[in-house]
């Protein structure tokens, strides 16, 4: 599509084309055709709805008003997700550390970095599938999360733990995975009070998923990049595109965007 | 819409009046069916009234109004039955039994091109075409830039011509 094209999508309806542009659509066919079907869609009225039907809809909705006087801010809804993720990545580090020990061998910098680019995540995350208009933050977590999903197993110690690699990692996985469960399911929950969208439901799951990966972060010994990237962030990204296909089948409780 | 979102049923009464009709008109066009269309506009209604506190201070209220309901549209397309289609596995192709047809093939026909539209073409003409909203009001209501939707509507209006004349060679 030329940028004529869209010039000319444009001036549909609205009488006729000036001259340069109507030279486009004569040689143009996809423009020739567009016009051709915009000429052959008449707005028909169309029959209107029953009046039972409009005053049941209008008394009904009228107690659903009385009901609920004050309807929450969205923001609301991103306090909750990012309190909600980050009290279960304390609660997973105080269990599986078995108090507030960090077993993480990295040097200091690596490791607070990483927590604190973590808890960002979350909360931009959780801000991100809230905000009604979001595309541009959407676009940004999205990003934020694939740099972290090589900062962290690049930030890793190296260090190797003398268990099989197999065992040691499923360990981490099933930590993960629990500690995520929670919030995940709290999100989702959060997150009926909007219409489906595929994206939204990504940041909530990303944030969500990020107790794990923060518990897991301060609590693993292992350090090195595969045992990172495979059982730290690829659960996490996993819980994330989870958290779509879940959402997807579950009921809406209003259809705002 | 202040006033609406503070609780006031004077408020949602106006705007009740004055967008209910064409809400329900936009929801026949996008189901094809007028008793499904009136279940829809109640549920975009109650999520409105629902869901007030998520409109964004200075927004338009109608293309939010429409993003509800083109919502609420989509949410009954993925959970139709598969009964519910034609044997065609379309939409039913009669909108509504309210206004004379000048020509009621054609005007079936159009329909059934419209129904065999991917959903975002679908949209982006419906609004632009019937409900005479303009690209900027469109892009509000389905949340994606200007560019996007006159590049689906422009697409859209390509392949419902070649829809058309298959399915006038075919009738």
């Amino acid at each position: 599509m030329t940028p004529e094209c869209e010039r000319v999508v444009e001036r549909l309806g609205k009488g006729v084309l000036p001259r340069e542009l109507s030279e486009h659509a004569r040689t143009c066919d996809a423009c020739t055709a567009a016009m051709a079907s915009f000429s052959m869609l008449h707005p028909r009225p169309v029959a209107p709805p029953t009046r039972t039907a409009l005053a049941a809809a209008r008394a009904d909705v009228l107690r659903e008003l009385a009901k609920t006087p004050v309807s929450p801010p969205w923001w609301r809804e991103a306090v909750w997700i990012t309190l909600i993720s980050l009290l279960f990545a304390v609660g997973g580090v105080l269990y599986t550390g078995k108090g507030w020990k960090v077993f993480n061998r990295s040097g200091a910098d690596a490791l607070w970095i990483v927590s604190i680019l973590l808890i960002f995540a979350a909360a931009w995350g959780a801000f991100a599938a809230s905000i009604p208009r979001g595309r541009i933050h959407r676009a940004g977590v999205t990003m934020f999360a694939l740099e972290l999903a090589l900062a962290i197993p690049l930030a890793g110690s190296g260090l190797e733990v003398p268990l099989p690699f197999l065992k040691v990692g499923l360990g981490c996985l099933i930590s993960e995975v629990s500690i995520s469960i929670g919030p995940l399911v709290a999100t989702l929950w959060l997150l009926t009070r909007s219409a489906f969208s595929a994206a939204r439901a990504f940041m909530a799951g990303l944030s969500a998923g990020i107790a794990g990966v923060l518990a897991l972060h301060l609590h693993c010994p292992c350090g090195t990049f595969q045992h990172l990237f495979l059982f730290h962030v690829l659960p996490w990204l996993a819980l994330a595109a989870l958290a779509v296909v879940i959402r997807s089948r579950l009921p809406s409780r209003t259809f705002a965007p | 819409m202040g006033r609406f979102c503070q609780g006031d049923a004077q408020a949602f009464d106006a705007l009740f009046g004055r967008y209910a009709r064409a809400v329900h008109a936009y929801l026949t066009r996008m189901v094809g069916n007028r008793s499904a269309a009136e279940d829809l506009t109640q549920a975009t209604f109650l999520s409105l009234v629902r869901a007030r506190g998520r409109f964004m201070e200075g927004a338009r209220f109608r293309p939010w109004l429409y993003a509800i309901a083109t919502n609420a549209a989509r949410d009954h397309m993925r959970r139709k039955r598969p009964e519910d289609l034609t044997d065609e596995g379309d939409l039913p192709s009669s909108p509504g039994e309210a206004a004379p047809m000048p020509d009621p093939g054609l005007e079936r026909t159009i329909q059934r091109a419209l129904a065999q539209l991917p959903d975002a073409q679908r949209e982006a003409i419906v609004l632009h075409r019937f409900e005479g909203m303009s690209f900027g009001e469109i892009a509000e209501a389905l949340g994606v830039s200007e560019s996007a939707v006159k590049v689906r509507a422009h697409r859209g209006y390509e392949k419902l011509r070649e829809l058309l004349a298959h399915l006038r060679e075919e009738a």
